[in-house]
């Protein structure tokens, strides 16, 4: 079943803050990847806004690798804000959860983004 | 990141069925692999005629294509296709094979079986342990495809000197089952990982995980009298699928997660010093004999995968049906493919082999000299697997390779199990390590008596 799901950018503080609303599946991840992509640049900070995620497939948990990757080759950063429990567990067990900063507020996580840039 | 390169040409479809874009695909490897653009579907049969590739939509009952290989698809006994525009998080395929159905010169073809690839990496179907399946759907175990692309972050094999292994063998659903483990997810993959501070402190410095390749637990079909519930077959030993874990071990098997969660606990034992050893079946398979399920090697290509009499019956030295026939080069490579696979994409330590004495069986049956399958697993340290993956400590880290101290005369074996152990190491020239029994059970006996550890330890 393919969700719908929207993404709206603001820039808060230099943070750049991707909100995602709506499931990440096979088919909505492919459309995520691209329009995040476009806000990787050199040193982007990213705060992907996560609490309207309540599912996220295989792949949209790749995804998030992915753009945390990208980043990291582009010497930024990335955090993730507001997973819920259920998704923390799924990252938790999978080993996905390893690989990233979160935050429960969005302030707690461009606050440290914006740490981490000075 | 820019381009330095042209795009290849060879990425492009070039023949249309139905909906689906295709091009003629590449031989190896065997199984489903994800290329750009779509998914290369290869499989062997030298005695079936022709291959329809049947995909289904995960978990539905029906298919929503069935797309025959074409004649220009197949290359000597390899059908292979690439699909274009697959939702591959989404899909699931098996095989149709036409062929002659005599049994008698041990063809069991019948295109009304949806078949599993031998080379699924992911199997569905039983995803969550002990959930009746739907015993109507028309294709019970169900191939998916995996990603391969987890993040190791630098692990290497640990290369711990094999006199100083301590080995924890245990059974991933019963290891935590219980409640007195306190875990979040119960008999699974990742409740292992939670209970890594407890191994360490038993002091040990590797696990052997009874077998973990996928298999089907409610394969018996009975029924406890007393309590009216389904009988499990709770170990394991009779495997559905050699390349794919068992998604009823995995906390995250519904979630079509397995690889994910099982690459994860490797990962997280090496970084706590601990090694991982799997213990893998390849005497056999789930198949039974001629009253067993055909799930996959059957209809694919009886003849090829199993011992036969000279009239088409089941050869037995498993003792459970069926003989997987290991030393037809297409079997032997596809064990030396499983073996190197959960090397190099598990970073799995080392095997321990069920009746291993089976692999130097050739294909009548008689125990061979020449031993091709077994013999061309190599000294440790050229294992093709190991020595593909970077090292760490000492310079030649190895693979461990263990038999099992039982034989594999099954019903129509006739030598004893001293003679054939002892034969069998003689024949490998000791390249293989050898569990002690009677070490292994007496700590065991003795606890559960209540008395303490014999001297004779």
């Amino acid at each position: 079943m393919t969700e719908t799901m929207e993404i709206s950018t603001r820039t808060l503080d230099q943070v750049t803050v991707v909100e995602i609303n709506g499931n990440l599946d096979g088919t909505t991840a492919i459309m995520a990847e691209e329009i995040i992509g476009d806000h990787c640049q050199e040193g982007t900070r990213l705060v992907l806004d996560l609490r309207q995620v309540s599912y996220m497939s295989s792949m949209g948990l790749r995804l998030l690798l992915l753009i945390s990757r990208k980043l990291a080759d582009l010497h930024g950063c990335m955090a993730l804000v507001g997973l819920s429990d259920d998704l923390k567990e799924t990252m938790s067990i999978t080993g996905f959860l390893d690989h990233f900063a979160t935050y429960d507020a969005l302030e707690e996580g461009v606050s440290a983004l914006q740490q981490e840039k000075e | 990141m820019h381009q330095t390169t042209l795009q290849r040409i060879d990425i492009l479809p070039t023949h249309i069925h139905g909906n689906f874009k295709l091009r003629c695909g590449r031989p190896l490897p065997f199984g489903a692999t994800l290329v750009p653009g779509g998914v290369n579907f290869s499989i062997y049969s030298h005695h079936a005629t022709a291959c329809t590739l049947v995909l289904f939509e995960k978990g539905h009952p029906a298919p929503f294509a069935e797309i025959p290989f074409a004649e220009d698809f197949r290359i000597g006994n390899v059908f292979m296709m690439i699909v274009f525009d697959l939702d591959v998080e989404n899909l699931e395929y098996g095989y149709r094979m036409d062929g002659p159905n005599q049994p008698v010169e041990g063809h069991r073809f019948d295109r009304n079986h949806i078949l599993l690839d031998p080379y699924a990496r992911a199997i569905g179907g039983r995803e969550v342990w002990g959930t009746p399946p739907d015993w109507n759907s028309i294709y019970q175990h169900r191939a998916r495809i995996a990603f391969d692309d987890f993040d190791w972050e630098g692990d290497r094999p640990l290369g711990i000197p094999i006199e100083d292994l301590v080995i924890y063998e245990m059974h991933v659903r019963g290891f935590t089952r219980h409640p007195s483990a306190n875990v979040r997810h119960p008999g699974t993959f990742a409740s292992i990982r939670e209970k890594i501070p407890y191994l360490k402190e038993l002091g040990i410095n590797a696990v052997e995980l009874m077998p973990i390749f996928e298999f089907d637990e409610f394969e018996h079909g009975l029924t406890n009298p007393h309590t009216g519930q389904p009988r499990m077959n709770y170990w394991g030993y009779n495997t559905v699928g050699f390349f794919a874990p068992k998604a009823g071990y995995a906390a995250s098997g519904e979630l079509g997660m397995q690889v994910d969660e099982l690459k994860a606990l490797v990962k997280e034992l090496h970084r706590n010093g601990i090694e991982v050893i799997l213990d893998v079946v390849f005497n056999h398979t789930a198949e039974g004999d001629e009253r067993g399920p055909t799930i996959s090697f059957r209809g694919i290509d009886n003849q090829t995968y199993y011992l036969l009499t000279g009239d088409g019956k089941y050869l037995n030295y498993s003792g459970t049906g069926n003989t997987l026939n290991c030393n037809h080069p297409i079997v032997r490579s596809m064990v030396l493919d499983c073996l190197r696979y959960w090397v190099a994409e598990y970073h799995i330590d080392g095997f321990r082999f069920d009746l291993a004495s089976i692999l130097g069986r050739d294909s009548q049956g008689t125990r061979t000299p020449t031993r091709p399958c077994s013999n061309r697993w190599p000294s440790t340290r050229c294992w093709p697997g190991a020595s593909s993956l970077p090292k760490r400590g000492t310079p030649g880290v190895s693979t461990r390779l263990v038999r099992s101290p039982t034989t594999g005369g099954g019903p129509s074996g006739t030598g004893s199990i001293a003679m054939n152990c002892a034969a069998f190491c003689a024949e490998t020239r000791a390249r293989w390590a050898t569990w002690s029994s009677g070490f292994r059970g007496r700590p065991t006996s003795t606890t559960d008596a209540g008395q303490p550890p014999p001297s004779t330890l």
